[in-house]
């Protein structure tokens, strides 16, 4: 009967272990899984450890009292082992998720953020989804932590179906909203946040906060994309400016009339006659970068004034910048609310003379004019101003940002670029002797101190 | 309890500086391989978004990138490290030095199981500490968050007192030396990969977890007072 118990407790308390280590969701392949461990486990007890047990069992049970007492003690502990382990795992599940967006918890700076400028009231509403992955438990553990720094930040778990008049109330204000996103709510205006991240959704309070401003990206005619991560593309003045409260919106030309402002990034294919037509009485901000040497393009700028030099800008002293990256240094900006924001020298892979008497230069590389205004146009003659390759140069999106901020939000400005800091220039940089040094000192230094400390030791124990 | 003699045991023996000497190569080839990587992949991002707090936030920057995953590395090491030395130094003590005390009952069996303990997790963690070198490189070249340096390495000590909690059970019996090493390794990575690796995650990204402080607490007692009922199981038997 003792042996009985003891095999009984002992093959139950390693399953919790084990069950709840390797197999916690699966409850019928569980209960396969304990009827084969119990039967393998009888064997293995019998053959291995019966001799061991019965010195142990002659321990542990002296008296019945003290039989029934140690074996409720074990079966209350192994309960209370694997309840405090499943309740850790589903705390480890949702840090986990967090930590595969690179974070446990929320960062130092996204912590300062939450206190000293989210203080307005947010409802951060996570909207359930009926199908497919449901993050409510990662939502809650994210908001817990937000809301411990915004006092204002409230949240809560909405179910569409549930709460149906809640829902169509909030998709009132956010037409796009669907299952699964999160939608942040404030006094003024309600951002939509597509994934239940940390990050994410105080970028979301941000935008909340500072106001969500549309520029159209215009597309179809071989234009830079905005989800291109790769050097020629756009994709990292897209993530930059809608951090900074500038959204980047694809759009066709064709419903260029509903844009505050639009964006073009040197297309490649001509324009037709309706698409010229359409900029042509077009009222919003328009920038547009490059694309002067097609005809449309060519008569559109002619129309307004502007003419374009056929040979490129040359580069005058710029040294190291030029050597190394092959670029041409900006590095005139005019007095403009375009270039209020321009700090730092913007670098391009080549840039055009633009003759036009009327226009207001806003930039100029040695010496020649690349950058100019007519009333609402904003022209710029080079290119790769916005690649990602030269997006590494505060100046190209300091100069892009305000250009932007000009063509959208007039003076009004969303947040400039260096509000933050502009005398905080935090580039890691190490040259290649430092990096030769740390690699002598921990990787083959340290190590052989040790091993020489070992050679001396077993040395002087020998001795 | 923890008396200096244990540990005086481990830093006499040569096997204890070759594993350091193995511990500090690959963790530092480690650092050395995550520095490049991490100045590679900031290389394709602007200066602009680096250098801001957005970029903090992107966690652009060397003390988010590098040391959570240096961290992770460190505590399959740790792992390994108690597996060879509980069994290496610990062993000949539980079954031969104090065997006459013990029978003779001078000592308790507790306090014996609990010195072997400590004296491994002591030791494991001085081979730690030279690895603050890697930080204080960084901190060198950038602002580096100490806060989440010190978690990570309260979060490393705690696996340690667990995991020689655990071997302690295993040292107890009369098992081949490595055939002992092997077993410790497999019941300790097993339950780091399933287990352990997502419970101190959090600590390595900065975050202290108390349920996790407890139920390592819990997890050690209970291994520590197995090995002891095994133990003088073992010794009457024998």
């Amino acid at each position: 009967m003792k042996r009985a118990l003891f095999f009984f407790f002992t093959a139950l308390g390693f399953f919790v272990l084990l069950s709840v280590i390797i197999l916690p969701e699966y409850r019928i392949r569980t209960l396969i899984l304990l009827a084969v461990y119990l039967v393998v486990y009888y064997f293995v007890f019998k053959m291995l450890v019966l001799e061991h047990v019965r010195s142990l069992s002659e321990l542990f049970f002296r008296k019945r009292t003290m039989a029934v007492i140690s074996s409720l003690i074990v079966f209350i502990l192994c309960a209370a082992l694997g309840i405090a382990i499943s309740e850790s795992r589903v705390l480890k599940k949702a840090r986990y998720q967090a930590a595969s967006n690179d974070l446990a918890s929320i960062s130092g700076e996204q912590k300062d953020y939450l206190k000293e400028h989210v203080a307005d009231v947010f409802d951060v509403v996570y909207i359930r989804p009926t199908q497919g992955q449901d993050n409510t438990a990662l939502f809650n553990s994210i908001m817990q932590e937000i809301s411990l720094y915004a006092k204002g930040v409230r949240y809560l778990v909405l179910h569409p179906v549930a709460q149906a008049d809640r829902y169509s109330q909030i998709r009132k204000d956010l037409p796009s909203l669907v299952h699964g996103e999160v939608a942040v709510i404030g006094a003024e205006r309600s951002v939509v946040v597509d994934k239940v991240s940390g990050y994410d959704i105080i970028n979301g309070l941000y935008r909340a906060r500072s106001g969500l401003n549309s520029v159209c990206v215009i597309q179809g005619h071989g234009e830079a994309s905005v989800d291109d991560f790769s050097e020629e593309g756009a994709g990292i003045v897209a993530q930059m400016l809608r951090d900074r409260g500038i959204s980047l919106v694809r759009a066709d030309l064709e419903y260029l009339s509903s844009c505050p402002a639009a964006l073009i990034l040197e297309p490649k294919k001509d324009l037709s006659a309706n698409e010229i037509k359409a900029l042509d009485s077009y009222n919003g901000g328009l920038v547009m970068v490059g694309g002067f040497k097609l005809p449309s393009v060519k008569r559109f700028l002619g129309s307004r004034g502007l003419s374009v030099a056929l040979e490129p800008v040359s580069s005058i002293s710029q040294g190291a910048l030029r050597d190394y990256f092959g670029g041409l240094v900006v590095d005139m900006f005019y007095q403009h609310p375009a270039t209020s924001y321009v700090k730092s020298p913007a670098v391009v892979s080549s840039a055009y003379e633009i003759i036009c008497p009327n226009c207001t230069a806003l930039a100029s590389a040695s010496s020649k004019n690349v950058m100019v205004v007519k009333d609402n146009l904003s022209f710029f003659s080079g290119s790769s101003l916005y690649s990602n390759f030269f997006m590494r140069f505060k100046g190209n999106s300091q100069l892009l940002f305000g250009v932007l901020n000009n063509a959208c939000c007039g003076s009004g400005p969303v947040a400039p670029p260096d509000s933050n800091g502009l005398d905080s220039p935090k580039l890691f940089a190490i040259s290649p002797r430092y990096l030769n040094i740390i690699f002598a000192v921990s990787v083959i230094l340290l190590p052989l101190l040790f091993l020489a400390l070992g050679i001396y030791c077993f040395r002087s124990n020998r001795g | 309890m923890l008396k200096t003699r244990e540990i005086r045991e481990f830093f006499h023996s040569p096997i204890f500086y070759v594993v350091m000497a193995v511990f500090l190569a690959l963790s530092g080839y480690k650092f050395f391989s995550l520095l490049l990587s991490f100045i590679e992949s900031m290389s394709y991002y602007p200066e602009y978004i680096y250098g801001d707090n957005i970029g903090s936030m992107m966690n652009l920057h060397a003390a988010y990138y590098i040391f959570p995953q240096l961290f992770m590395f460190y505590s399959y090491l740790c792992v390994m490290a108690v597996s060879v030395l509980d069994l290496n130094l610990g062993r000949d003590r539980m079954l031969g030095l104090d065997k006459v005390e013990l029978l003779s009952g001078n000592k308790s069996v507790l306090g014996l199981v609990l010195r072997k303990s400590l004296s491994t997790s002591v030791v494991v963690c001085s081979m730690m500490v030279p690895t603050l070198l890697y930080p204080a490189i960084i901190s060198v070249f950038t602002e580096l968050d100490w806060g989440m340096i010190l978690s990570a390495y309260l979060g490393l000590f705690i696996l340690v007192g667990l995991s020689s909690g655990i071997v302690s059970v295993a040292g107890v019996f009369k098992i081949p030396f490595a055939v002992g090493i092997f077993l410790n390794m497999v019941i300790l990575l097993s339950l780091n990969f399933y287990f352990f690796e997502h419970m101190f995650s959090p600590f390595f990204f900065g975050t202290i977890r108390l349920d996790v402080l407890i139920l390592s607490t819990l997890l050690f007692f209970f291994a520590v007072s197995l090995a002891k009922r095994l133990y003088i199981s073992v010794r009457i038997y024998v």
